[in-house]
């Protein structure tokens, strides 16, 4: 308890200390480099390495890699799909339809284009795929940066990647892959489990885990009755009176780009396509309110948007019995889900009929 | 993950950096640099005003870092503010009516009180109040056994609040520090000295550590895929690497931070990866807390033990110490019974070690202990067993229980 009076110790005090520390500082800084050049960690490798936070990327590897079967309807999006989607109701309807019919997910956190389309260009690479539900880009797409993912992907070497990004993102990509620099070398020296992993998640709704971390406090069973909705109302092809575009919606040129490269994507691949908006609790009035430049997307190139306003999903239930079938102000719960998908599944099955007979 | 609601600032941060993790990061830095141009300030001016001016710089930096990163309401900190001043008042109260252990145990208990009895929510509300706590009793031992005049309004204050050692200690004595705020002696800390040790720490911290928290338990063996077996030790390696660059580096900043102020700050890591045995181990790992614990519990409880019992049983009675020690350090670490079974593992360890030092003084010559100690072969053996043992302990520290079961389904479903 006396007085330390001793001077400061320096923390790197002779030139043999000082070397080493900057030695494994530079070492792995040049990790992603040195991977990058020597080693062999595919994309396939990482999406087994992906955190379960950003995304449910366990299941999109066992369905991009290992999954042979083709696929009927692809779902693509984010969280607002991944939460507003009841694959429990989506089954049970559709296999009345047809009980061969396979369904696959792919959804992401974060709401990045990119990741979309990479999974997507993966799995076209293997598998047939019939008709894709596009979720509509969600607010939160204006990032400006690639998602984790795609970071992780041995993205700075994707062609692809590459030609969607300024020198900054490249930069930008390296130094969060420093970060990543560990994992890989983990992966190299011993096999990604792979298989049995995927066994387990296979058939488990994909987002479970992380849509249970959202705040929407204590869960209360609410099952109103889904409204009959024709499908001439949830398409803006046929009810364009419906549907609202707001202008100078925020979308990062970065995100548009991905999105188009989607678009573009299936329409190589001649797969038909549905640009689904999934309603959040934050929506005002009976419109559906989607970015002023989907307008454009939707008109010049005939690309069907489907969607439903808040108020023709919710109408007639008060604010609080509402507020039951939301896990916040955005991303529905098991409540929700189940309406929404019981209320769109029979316009959403018949444009699946009509698109998949046109090809 | 991105959080749903996020301030205009938050949003503003988000476009220069990708995670939250990085937007407090970026946030630390601003702050630390307020604060060591407030603080700096202060320090430069005359006496009269330096304490209150000093006092002010680092109220108003930990208010910022309650409203920022913590994202509180600055009422939290005023309720702590207002805790502090009633700690001074009670000291000088009981000090003046001879009541010294009342007012060693006052901080401890309230310390106790929040951490165990209080919602889980009050540890975060009293930022660094376990070290606040710690601190505080030990003035008043100094106080009491006269090393230094009880300090005034002020110097409490100051002492309390001071920004270095308020978030992750270390726990610097009241001696130290008022030899050094009271007449600043700028020769003891170089400013290249002080820089080199922030930016060493910061490298630590934010660069390193952040490497290795990918491969450690949250970012590795919890990112919810299987894993076999040997990712557990990986992870295991990683956390304590991580863990030691995270805390060593912080620490490493603030006594640099803090240097560069004029005032001293304690040391508080000495090359713990080198650690022979447990207890070198803690001789180098959060040495303040170590001292304080030695100082505060181990030496009265031990001469008290030692004097009431048998000699025979004096070696037992030290070894019971040391375990009562370790607990409390399990204890204090958090209030969930893996902090405990952590404490219980390195407390048993020492006493292992303890008694086969007693047994290898018994059995071994002079010569044949200089020889076994000198030895290069079992030092390094001795070295890997403690940094294996250290590894295996600190599961217990970076996993919480419900993860545990996780870890362990995951691995033997495999």
């Amino acid at each position: 308890m006396k007085a330390d009076l001793t001077p400061i110790e320096p923390s790197i005090s002779n030139n043999s200390q000082a070397f080493a520390f900057a030695g494994l500082v530079l070492l792995l800084a040049a990790l992603p480099y040195l991977i990058g050049k020597f080693g062999h960690v595919t994309m396939r490798d990482r999406f087994l390495s992906m955190h379960y936070q950003s995304g449910a990327f366990q299941h999109a590897y066992w369905e991009i890699y290992k999954n042979k079967l083709d696929v009927d309807i692809l779902f693509m999006g984010g969280c607002l799909m991944a939460a507003g989607i009841n694959s429990l109701a989506l089954h049970q309807h559709l296999g009345q339809i047809n009980p061969e019919m396979k369904i696959a997910f792919f959804v992401v956190t974060l709401g990045n284009q990119d990741a979309d389309y990479f999974m997507l260009r993966e799995l076209l690479k293997r598998r047939r795929v019939r008709f894709v539900v596009l979720q509509t880009p969600s607010v939160n797409r204006s990032y400006t940066t690639p998602h984790p993912a795609c970071m992780f992907w041995n993205a700075t070497q994707d062609k692809d990647m590459l030609s969607e990004c300024t020198s900054y993102l490249k930069f930008r990509m390296y130094s969060q892959s420093i970060f990543e620099g560990l994992r890989d070398l983990v992966s190299i020296m011993r096999h990604n489990p792979t298989w049995k992993l995927c066994a387990r998640y296979r058939g488990a709704i994909p987002t479970g885990e992380w849509v249970r971390m959202l705040d929407g406090g204590p869960f209360v069973e609410f099952r109103p009755s889904p409204v009959t909705v024709p499908l001439s109302e949830l398409l803006y092809s046929s009810n364009p009176g419906a549907f609202a575009f707001r202008k100078n919606s925020t979308m990062s040129s970065y995100n548009k780009r991905f999105f188009m490269k989607t678009i573009k994507l299936l329409e190589e691949n001649e797969i038909p396509f549905v640009l689904l908006h999934v309603p959040t609790l934050d929506e005002q009035g009976h419109l559906v309110f989607e970015r002023d430049f989907l307008k454009s997307v939707c008109e010049e190139r005939r690309v069907p948007l489907m969607g439903i306003s808040k108020d023709r999903l919710l109408g007639g239930l008060s604010p609080k019995e509402q507020r039951l079938l939301y896990s916040d102000l955005s991303h529905m719960n098991k409540n929700g889900s189940e309406l929404f998908t019981k209320t769109i599944l029979h316009g959403l099955t018949q444009v699946y009929r009509d698109s998949t007979s046109k090809h | 993950m991105v959080p749903w609601s996020m301030t205009p600032f938050d949003r503003w941060l988000n476009q220069l950096t990708v995670s939250t993790n990085t937007t407090h990061a970026l946030l630390f830095v601003i702050e630390f640099l307020i604060y060591l141009c407030l603080a700096g300030l202060a320090m430069a001016l005359p006496e009269r005003i330096r304490k209150i001016a000093f006092l002010c710089a680092n109220l108003l930096v930990i208010a910022l870092v309650y409203s920022t990163i913590m994202g509180l309401n600055v009422q939290y900190f005023a309720r702590y503010v207002v805790v502090v001043l009633c700690f001074y008042f009670l000291t000088l109260k009981l000090a003046n009516r001879g009541m010294w252990l009342a007012a060693v145990w006052a901080p401890i208990l309230f310390l106790a009180g929040t951490r165990y009895f209080g919602p889980a929510s009050m540890t975060y509300e009293f930022i660094g109040l376990s070290y606040m706590a710690f601190r505080l009793s030990q003035l008043v031992i100094i106080v009491r056994n006269r090393m230094v005049a009880m300090p005034s309004f002020l110097d409490y204050l100051g002492f309390s609040f001071f920004v270095p050692t308020l978030f992750v200690g270390p726990i610097s004595s009241y001696t130290t520090f008022a030899a050094s705020y009271s007449s600043v002696d700028r020769t003891r800390f170089p400013v290249d000295v002080c820089v080199q040790r922030i930016a060493v720490g910061a490298v630590k911290v934010l660069y390193l550590g952040a490497v290795l928290e990918r491969v450690s338990y949250s970012g590795f063996l919890l990112d919810g895929n299987a894993h076999p077996p040997v990712d557990l030790v990986i992870a295991a390696i990683a956390y304590y690497l991580y863990f030691y660059c995270n805390f060593s580096g912080f620490c490493d900043v603030m006594i640099g931070a803090a240097g560069l102020l004029g005032i001293k700050v304690s040391e508080n890591f000495n090359n713990p990866l080198s650690a022979r045995n447990v207890q070198d181990f803690w001789n180098r790992w959060h040495i303040t807390l170590t001292n304080y614990m030695k100082d505060m519990f181990f030496t009265p409880v031990a001469k008290a033990l030692v004097t009431r019992l048998p000699p025979a049983l004096s070696k037992h009675a030290i070894a019971l110490t040391i375990l009562m020690v370790f607990a409390l350090i399990g204890l204090w670490h958090g209030r969930e019974i893996r902090y405990v079974i952590w404490g219980a593992l390195n407390g048993a360890a020492v006493v292992i070690n303890y008694y086969y030092d007693i047994f290898l003084r018994r059995y071994l010559s002079r010569d044949q202990l200089n020889w076994y100690r000198k030895n290069r072969i079992i030092h390094a053996l001795a070295v890997v067993i403690t940094f294996s043992f250290i590894c295996a302990s600190l599961f217990f520290v970076g996993v919480n229980s419900e993860d545990m079961r996780g870890i362990f389904e995951k691995i033997s479903n495999r």
